[in-house]
Order: C-alpha cells, then structure tokens, then sequence
C-alpha cells in the first residue's frame, strides 16, 4: 500500500473526516484501538503492520490526523520522508515552507504540507531519519494553544460535554 | 493544566480537579446503568422469539464489531443477513452511546491514575470506589456481548467446522504480505536485555552484531527536560511498536500535552514525577513489561547529578 500524503486530505487510502468504521474498511488489516494517554479523549487506531495510527475526533469519531512511524514510508509530493536523514528532510522541508515552526529540535509543524515531524534526537542526531510524520486536518491544531494554557482543566470541561 | 502553587511555592493539584471528577463518574454512572441495563434486556430478546427484523438487526450489530473491524462486511460472510436489514439495526445507536460511556470511563481512569497523588486521600478513596462500580458495570456489559457473541458465531460455523472469522482472517493475513510495514521490520531486542541508562548507551538500532533492534526511549521525555542533554538523558531500549505507542512520543496533540506536563514537573524540579508518569502510562499499556527498566532509571536519576547539566 502506497502511503502517500495529500496536504489537508488524507493518507494513501484513508481521507480526513472518515469514520472510524469507514476507515477501518479501507485497512487490510485489523485496528488494534489503544488510549495514547491521559489527554485523549477517544481511542486511537493502530495499525501495526503499516506502522499507521488514526486520530478520531471526539466530538463526531471521524478521522482528523495520521500519524505514520518508522519503518513504514510515507511519501509526500513524491518524496519519501522517513528513510532520509532528518537534516536533510528539514532542508527539503524549509525550501518548501519557509514558515516552518520549529517548536523543538526535531518537532516541526508545517501548516502548508499540513505535516508535522517527529525526530526527538534531532539535536545530537541529524542524521538519523525522523520517527514519525503527522498528517493532519485543517482544523486539527484549532483551539490547541488555549487548551495547552490548561490542560487538565480542558480535558475535564470536554469530559463533561461529551 | 488544573496545577496552582502553594504558599512554598510547590506546584499542586488544584482542589476542584477532585470535585469535577466526582461529578463526571456519578453522571457516567447514571447514564451507563441506563443504557446498559437497556442493552441486557435487548441481548436477552435476541435469543428470544420475536420478529425477525429485530433478530437480524441485533446479529449485525453483534458480529459487525468483529469482521467490520477485519475489514469485510457481515453480508459477505452471511449473505442471507440482507444488506437493509443489518443497516437497521437497533443495536447499533446503543453499543455506540455506550462505548462513548466507555471512552469516558478510560478517560476518567487514565485521568485519575496520573494525578492520584495529588488529591486528598477521602476524594482519592471516593473516586476509586466510583471507577470500581463502573468497571464493574463495564464488565458486566462486557461479558453480556461475549456470551452473545459466542453464541452467534455458533450459528456461523462453516460447513467443515471452521469458525468463519478464522478463515476471514487468514485471508486478512495472507493479504498483509504484500505493501506493509512489517516487512522492513527487523527482530527485537530480548526483554532481558534492553539495555538502561545515559542514552548514549541505549541508542543505535545498528550497533548489535546480530541485528536485532530496539529503540532509545528517552524518560521524561527529551524535549521536556531541556536542561539535560539528549545524549545524557535517562533512556531504556523499548520495542519499537511499543515505543510508537508511548505517551510521550510523536505529534498527536495529546503528546505535546503529555510533554508539556512533565516539562512543568521538571521546571519544578519534580523529574522523578514526571518519570512515575511514564511508568503509569507504561502499566496501562504493557503491563509489567518495563518496570525493571522503570527500576533502573530510577536508580539512574537517583544517581545523575542534575546540577553539573
């Protein structure tokens, strides 16, 4: 299965605003659902063969990002992402994007590509490839700053909404 | 993220976050006795006789948990289950408002296993027993769709004796040769010997003569203890699927909350909390897997001298 990212669609076969049944159809492989951690509000989808993790929203249960690990590989625009060195992928990823955020060595969000990059020894490591690339929705990161100023405080609003 | 300070300064749970939580479990407690006592008594009309139309729309719901989820459709396997009958199904809405009560319950106990420490020991002792009655619900709800389950599949023998969600996913199996990620995967390190200690000692999925592989999990996490460098920082060789799995690593929104967290305990000085919750998240996850390697980072930052970083 080819994993190929479209900025602000979707992974290979698995599109943005897919139910969880919906996606779970389109998998050749059974979902193994797990809580990643204590802000997670539903579970998340891993499909272990493809190195592929689904992100549902809470509110509606449809898929809203797509997080795909090593040794699986993605490709965007062509470009493989996770089988070259991290400093090189940031290199391509800036030519891109100029407005790259780098929030940490090694954590890069472009709201461009509509991808984020996960390579936690960046700093002393550069050249070992990233971990993880995060594809997500266009509303993915909305409200996120607020909810990051009070985490646990949100976390028991939203419980009490649901 | 709910913490204030006390007068010494230290960071601490704010009171209230018991309170809410006391509210959430007794609210999930009513709503769950609701519904699950509405899906027994609907389990139980399955094997009763009633119109058909019920009893079609309670097999889907059933099995559709089951060979949905292997990718195929209840009507593929059993094509005399009608395609607008299953769709009908009223089963359906209710397992969904139920696991959204299950979810809940996860989140609550997820919740509280992080900050139990925090609250005053009667709010702890209170929030426990309520967790204990839901769990107890949960179970009983639980084992109810089991036996059901078990009992439909009954029906759905082949003619050879073979369980048809065995042979779907064999198929399911034998499909996954092809374009997936295991076959890049490279055999793990043995349990008894991922190694703990200075990630500078745990890293490199190349350096094993055999190579097997495992994957440097730095705890707490790297990028919340900036004071430490990444080649310094307390580490352990974890699976590589599991560590995907880890709280504290990726993009996901609930990660950066996760890191942010313990980056706060750390700027606190609570290094050794923030360690504590990664062995809880650890636990609830993989159960004892990674407690000797918990053990010795323990000791590992008993050890470090924080203060020359």
């Amino acid at each position: 299965m080819k994993l190929t990212i479209v900025p602000f669609r979707g992974v290979g076969p698995i599109q943005f605003g897919m139910s969880r049944e919906e996606v779970r159809k389109t998998m050749p492989e059974r979902a193994e659902p797990f809580r990643k951690n204590m802000f997670s509000l539903t579970d998340t989808d891993d499909f272990k063969d493809h190195r592929i993790h689904v992100f549902y929203s809470a509110q509606d249960d449809t898929a809203e990002a797509i997080e795909i690990w090593q040794p699986a590989k993605p490709l965007l625009g062509g470009e493989t992402l996770l089988d070259k060195p991290y400093a090189q992928l940031l290199k391509e990823l800036q030519e891109t994007d100029p407005d790259l955020e780098i929030e940490n060595p090694g954590e890069v969000t472009s709201h461009r590509l509509g991808i984020c990059v996960w390579a936690p020894t960046a700093d002393s490591e550069p050249w070992r490839p990233a971990r993880s690339v995060l594809a997500f929705a266009k509303t993915y990161w909305d409200g996120f700053a607020e909810q990051r100023a009070d985490a646990v405080n949100t976390l028991l609003k939203r419980l009490g909404e649901q | 993220m709910g913490l204030t300070r006390n007068t010494a300064g230290d960071l601490v749970l704010n009171p209230s976050v018991g309170t809410r939580m006391e509210d959430l479990l007794s609210r999930l407690n009513t709503d769950m006795m609701l519904a699950v006592g509405q899906g027994l008594t609907d389990i139980a009309g399955i094997f009763d006789p009633t119109p058909f139309s019920d009893i079609a729309g309670g097999l889907f719901s059933l099995v559709r948990g089951d060979f949905v989820g292997a990718g195929l459709s209840v009507v593929s396997i059993v094509p005399y289950v009608g395609d607008a009958i299953g769709k009908t199904g009223k089963f359906a809405k209710l397992f969904r408002a139920i696991e959204k009560m299950q979810d809940r319950l996860k989140s609550m106990k997820a919740l509280f296993k992080h900050v139990e420490k925090g609250l005053d020991p009667a709010t702890a002792k209170r929030i426990k027993k309520a967790i204990a009655e839901l769990d107890a619900l949960n179970q009983k709800w639980e084992s109810a769709v089991e036996g059901a389950r078990d009992r439909l599949e009954g029906l759905f023998k082949s003619k050879k004796g073979k369980n048809l969600r065995d042979r779907a996913n064999a198929r399911i199996r034998d499909r996954n040769v092809e374009g997936c990620a295991r076959k890049h995967q490279r055999d793990t390190v043995p349990d008894d010997e991922k190694k703990t200690g200075a990630h500078k000692n745990t890293k490199g999925p190349d350096n094993r003569p055999d190579d097997t592989y495992a994957e440097s999990n730095h705890s707490p996490a790297n990028s919340a203890n900036k004071k430490v460098p990444t080649d310094e920082g307390g580490a352990f060789q974890m699976d590589s699927h599991d560590h995907s799995r880890a709280a504290t690593t990726g993009s996901s929104r609930e990660a950066k909350l996760y890191r942010d967290v313990q980056e706060d305990m750390i700027n606190q000085g609570k290094l050794q909390d923030a360690v504590d919750m990664d062995r809880t998240d650890s636990q609830l996850k993989f159960g004892d897997k990674y407690d000797p390697q918990f053990d010795q980072l323990d000791d590992f930052w008993d050890d470090a001298k924080l203060a020359e970083f």
